[in-house]
């Protein structure tokens, strides 16, 4: 298990390495080359997914976990940056750890547009919410999210990071050349947006998370999906 | 609306999708965008899109306008300078470029809108069950799941109204609240549920074997070749692109807006070969069922 | 004959339970068997059936041994178990996989490894002899609750098994479609000669299909043999008696020999009956003190959406008992969501007592009107059984919450239950919590939404009981069923809602005897002779002795 989360961590930060490394040394193909570090850090997660024979019962469990997560944005879509299904995601890593944060974000992220339409964000969505997942997962039994505080702050800094995810690709497809004052442009023009959906984090993590961990632990059991 | 590029194999209409997104962000040049913008609205006029054009240009005006204002405030290159602001010089080349961006913008948009209804969720499916057949199940019994959850929280809404759990009223605070109670309750009925679900694929042998696609679309001549002759198309296409040709000239001054030579014009034609696929079938039914009558 | 499926000395517990949830001696399934299952709910029906099939055997302690064709079930093999052996459960709904019916056809021959030239074939196969191409294509979400069963049926065919399970498979359907569900599988056990073992409890359409009628009762056979035999048999039984449907009911109470099943066989064997001296006609009784008005009601969901409800009008007075019936699909459940204020209409007024039910609170609608849906889980909100009426207690604002939600369990006899999680509660048991949240008010009206589906005839006798004394006591009900039977045994009233409006309303024998498909089996076996008569009791005092 250790040596999983091990090589999961050195994944993403050999792929972050790679991000900057690119950016640094080539000032053309930025577009070209996030979408390849979408599909690099993404492949991976889902070609381990796939070796894996799984259950009837997994796949139904993060089917439904996927689907509540994309029926409430769907439901909730009348109303900006309300994003109930961060918080859904966030859950969801925390009970079930990385691989199952990640694939509940991907999925969700790729069946809600399946309804709501898909367009170039599709990727960024999959990858940022499944990346919170991922991360959720990844830290599911540090004291940062053990603790009710540090895991409000969680979700709120998630909430910006998301934003600021979703930013970069309208930024490094449509403004040129790329320069930091664009990026801090782009952010500051975002940022009630995202502030709204840092805040709606924080309030449904606040008095949800706990309930919600124990409704999921308690199907867990029931699915017979603990080792 | 039903057109004829929704019937031919999934593996041709994806990659035409996945081509002209590449075309249209390739070729910055206005004489090429808006040979493809034109194109594409002429296709989706032919996909009765017309009431969804309108509302995506509702949605996106703002980011247009803003890709094409942002880019000359951020980027002061290029030689016409027609006004300052403070002591940035606003530069001719920059709104142009900017005006580009805006233009591929737009074609994308385009792109996506007749995209949506030609890849259904099942031709996606379909492509990726063949890649990765756990991902697409996965992703196929999420997809079966929502509408169900949805119509299932819509009936939890009202019932729970009967013991004060409701949206209707109260402040921003207190509906989030329930909302989010209400969606709490439709995750323990659907868990619960669900484990039926997991009976049934259990019961018809689920993981008793290695699973097979059913594969329900057949590559037929007309595929073959139209991928062929698309593969040839946008090789030349990117050729021509990695040389030089294509491109208007923007900095350090502006260039002429016409096309410069022959290999321009030819990548004009292949381009707009390409972006018209869809038209061109179209155009063929359109021709047969004439003649025949 | 040949036996496909044996059991032999079983005995099966589940963990941390005492007593064995199953003690099986001996089950013999031979080939061309169509064998029904009966008992009160939590038997053993389930239990006993999820033995049949493999992949499903439930977690716990278990001896004796199970033979399928002669081999022990351990020694099959996974792809065997699933093509051969097929089952279909309860709900429609939860069983379907894919979203769209050809996939979920194909579902199942991927599940084996099948190419795509025999799924081809076999759906195309399968289709024709269904008859349901126009299916096809469909959206899973966009078929009625009969569809999804047959689809779900059809999902299993496709394997092609020589045994099919089905636990209470007509449970959740209409009567319509229980009949469209049970005459398609009458056709696969005749033409095509598969196996048939199905657990039910309503008797009296699967009946005339049977060749074999087991009785479960804790866990064990109690009967098992031909239908006739076994029907005999429980009616030297007072508690058993329950369970007779109401055309051989009749008969054994007339002590005839004959035992038949359906009105057709019924209505050969039936002796001419005294014609009654005075043919007692009530006039419809005047309407004093409407209690509960909805006046020309519209509703859709969607703004272009079908109209569900058109110009519908109702009244009920005070003390009445009203029982709604209609095909699936007319509107009921949505008009008695209206009638309680969930929904509102889009044009039209639901007038409680002369007030108008949108002036009222929300909090006070709901002390009034107690409503209950067909779907008890989805009444529930909080951890524990306890939890449910005690929360429901304080929102209102009783003295003594507590005492209030243990008053309840006891009056409901479901102490055992307290601690409970809801939904880990059995159906009837979930029906019975939902009845009791809305009763913690002591409501003026109560409004159910198909209150028997799904229960047993024990279950559903005390329903009727509860719900008595209740009317006894001045409540009003308003109720939708399929179940002519309990509305005519019990309510006073009577309403057929058909396409969004009230077509027929009145005293419940008028209404029944008025209609010619609305009504009961009884009455549709004697109306020729009695045309007023809609239960055998009605029937006994002009029998000649």
């Amino acid at each position: 298990m250790s040596k999983v989360k091990k090589n999961v961590w050195w994944l993403v930060f050999s792929l972050l390495f790679l991000l900057v490394l690119t950016v640094a040394i080539s000032d053309q193909y930025y577009l070209l080359v996030s979408f390849l570090f979408l599909i690099g850090t993404m492949v991976p997660l889902y070609s381990r997914f796939e070796k894996k024979k799984i259950q009837s019962r997994e796949i139904v469990f993060l089917a439904v976990l996927g689907a509540i997560a994309a029926a409430s944005r769907v439901l909730f879509f009348a109303i900006p940056s309300v994003q109930p299904m961060t918080f859904v995601v966030i859950v969801s890593g925390m009970v079930l750890g990385s691989e199952g944060g990640f694939m509940i974000g991907a999925t969700g992220a790729l069946v809600s547009n399946m309804f709501l339409g898909q367009g170039p964000w599709t990727p960024w969505q999959m990858f940022s919410w499944s990346m919170i997942g991922l991360i959720a997962g990844l830290l599911k039994d540090s004291a940062l999210l053990k603790n009710m505080r540090s895991r409000l702050l969680f979700g709120f800094v998630m909430g910006f990071l998301f934003g600021w995810v979703i930013n970069l690709w309208s930024v490094i497809a449509y403004i040129h050349p790329l320069s930091w004052l664009a990026f801090i442009q782009a952010y500051i023009a975002s940022f009630y947006f995202d502030l709204a959906h840092a805040l709606s984090n924080v309030f449904f993590l606040w008095l949800f998370s706990s309930s919600w961990i124990k409704v999921m632990r308690r199907f867990q059991k029931k699915y017979g999906l603990l080792d | 609306m039903h057109t004829v590029l929704n019937d031919v194999h999934p593996i041709t209409s994806f990659c035409y999708y996945i081509g002209v997104m590449i075309l249209s962000m390739m070729f910055l040049h206005p004489v090429f965008l808006i040979g493809e913008l034109f194109l594409f609205i002429l296709y989706n006029i032919c996909q009765h899109n017309g009431a969804k054009m309108k509302q995506m240009f509702k949605g996106a005006w703002f980011f247009i306008g803003v890709i094409v204002i942002v880019n000359p405030l951020l980027n002061h290159q290029g030689t016409h300078h027609l006004f300052y602001i403070g002591r940035n010089p606003i530069t001719l080349e920059a709104i142009i470029y900017g005006g580009l961006l805006a233009l591929s913008f737009c074609c994308l948009m385009f792109i996506f809108l007749s995209y949506n209804l030609v890849i259904t969720s099942h031709k996606f499916l379909y492509l990726f069950s063949r890649i990765s057949p756990q991902l697409a199940l996965l992703t196929m019994i999420t997809m079966r799941f929502v509408p169900l959850f949805i119509r299932r929280l819509t009936t939890i809404k009202a019932i729970q109204k009967t013991r004060g759990i409701q949206m209707d009223s109260g402040n921003i605070k207190t509906r989030a609240r329930n909302g989010m109670h209400l969606v709490q309750i439709l995750l323990v009925c659907s868990l619960e549920e669900a484990l039926q679900t997991a009976d049934s694929m259990e019961a018809r042998g689920y993981g008793v074997k290695k699973r097979s696609s059913y594969l329900r679309y057949h590559m037929e001549k007309r595929d073959i070749f139209s991928l062929i002759l698309g593969a040839i198309i946008l090789g030349i296409c990117i050729y021509g692109k990695l040389k030089g040709f294509g491109d208007l000239q923007i900095y350090p001054s502006l260039g002429s807006f016409g096309l410069k030579g022959i290999e321009d014009v030819m990548l004009l034609i292949l381009t707009l070969l390409f972006t018209g696929y869809p038209l061109i079938l179209e155009g063929r039914e359109w021709l047969w069922w004439r003649w025949q009558k | 004959m040949v036996a496909l499926a044996e059991i032999k000395d079983l005995t099966f517990s589940y963990p941390e339970e005492e007593e064995s949830a199953l003690v099986i001696n001996s089950l013999v399934i031979e080939e061309g068997d169509f064998m029904v299952l009966a008992g009160s709910s939590g038997s053993g029906k389930t239990t006993l059936l999820r033995h049949f099939k493999k992949e499903l055997w439930p977690v716990g302690e278990r001896t004796g041994a199970l033979f399928y064709q002669n081999k022990p079930y351990q020694e099959l093999s996974g792809v065997l178990s699933a093509t051969e052996i097929g089952m279909v459960f309860q709900n429609p709904e939860n069983q379907i996989v894919m979203d769209n019916v050809m996939s979920e056809l194909a579902f199942s021959l991927e599940n084996i490894g099948c190419p795509s030239q025999i799924i081809e074939k076999r759906i195309a196969e399968l289709i024709s002899f269904l008859g349901f191409q126009d299916l096809l294509e469909q959206p899973i979400h966009t078929l009625s609750g009969g569809q999804k069963q047959l689809v779900n049926l059809a999902a299993v065919l496709i394997l092609q098994p020589k045994l099919l399970i089905l636990d209470e498979p007509t449970a959740q359907l209409d009567p319509i479609a229980t009949r469209d569900f049970l005459g398609l599988l009458k056709r696969i056990h005749e033409e095509l000669g598969i196996t048939i073992v199905m657990s039910e409890h309503r008797l009296d359409e699967v009946l005339p299909l049977a060749t074999k009628l087991v009785i479960m009762g804790a866990g064990r056979i109690i009967e098992n043999s031909e239908p006739v035999t076994v029907i005999k048999k429980l009616w030297k039984e007072a508690d058993k008696q329950l369970f007779i449907p109401q055309i051989p009911r009749l008969f054994l109470e007339m002590s005839l020999t004959a035992l038949p099943f359906s009105v057709l066989a019924g209505q050969r064997a039936l002796p001419s009956l005294y014609q009654p001296s005075v043919l007692k006609v009530e006039g419809e009784k005047e309407q004093d003190n409407p209690f509960l008005v909805a006046n020309s009601i519209h509703f859709q969901y969607e703004k272009n959406g079908r109209s569900i409800l058109r110009a519908l009008n109702f009244s009920i007075s005070k003390g009445e008992w009203i029982g709604i019936v209609g095909k699936n699909g007319t509107g009921k459940s949505t008009f008695l969501m209206v009638l309680a204020g969930l929904l509102t209409p889009r044009k039209g007024k639901v007038t409680l007592q002369g007030q108008s039910l949108n002036k009222l609170t929300q909090q006070m609608r709901y002390e009034k009107i107690g409503y209950v849906s067909q779907n008890p889980a989805y009444h529930f909100a909080y951890d524990t059984v306890f939890d449910e009426f005690y929360q429901r207690s304080l929102q209102l604002h009783l003295e003594n919450p507590e005492r209030a939600a243990n008053e309840m369990l006891a009056r409901l006899t479901i102490q055992h239950i307290a601690n409970r999680q809801p939904l880990d509660c059995s159906g009837g048991e979930q029906q019975l919590v939902s009845l009791g949240l809305a009763l913690l008010s002591n409501p003026e009206i109560l409004l159910l939404d198909e209150p028997t589906k799904g229960l047993d005839p024990i279950r559903k006798y005390y329903l009727g009981l509860l719900l008595q004394q209740l009317k006894e006591e001045g409540t009003t009900i308003v109720m939708t069923t399929h179940d002519m039977e309990f509305a005519a045994t019990y309510g006073t009233r009577a309403a057929l809602l058909f396409d969004g409006k009230i077509i027929s309303e009145g005293l419940t024998q008028d209404f029944f005897s008025d209609n010619f498909f609305y009504t009961t089996a009884i009455n549709r076996l004697v109306r020729k002779q009695l045309s007023r008569a809609l239960s055998w009791e009605d029937v006994i005092p002009y029998v000649k002795s």
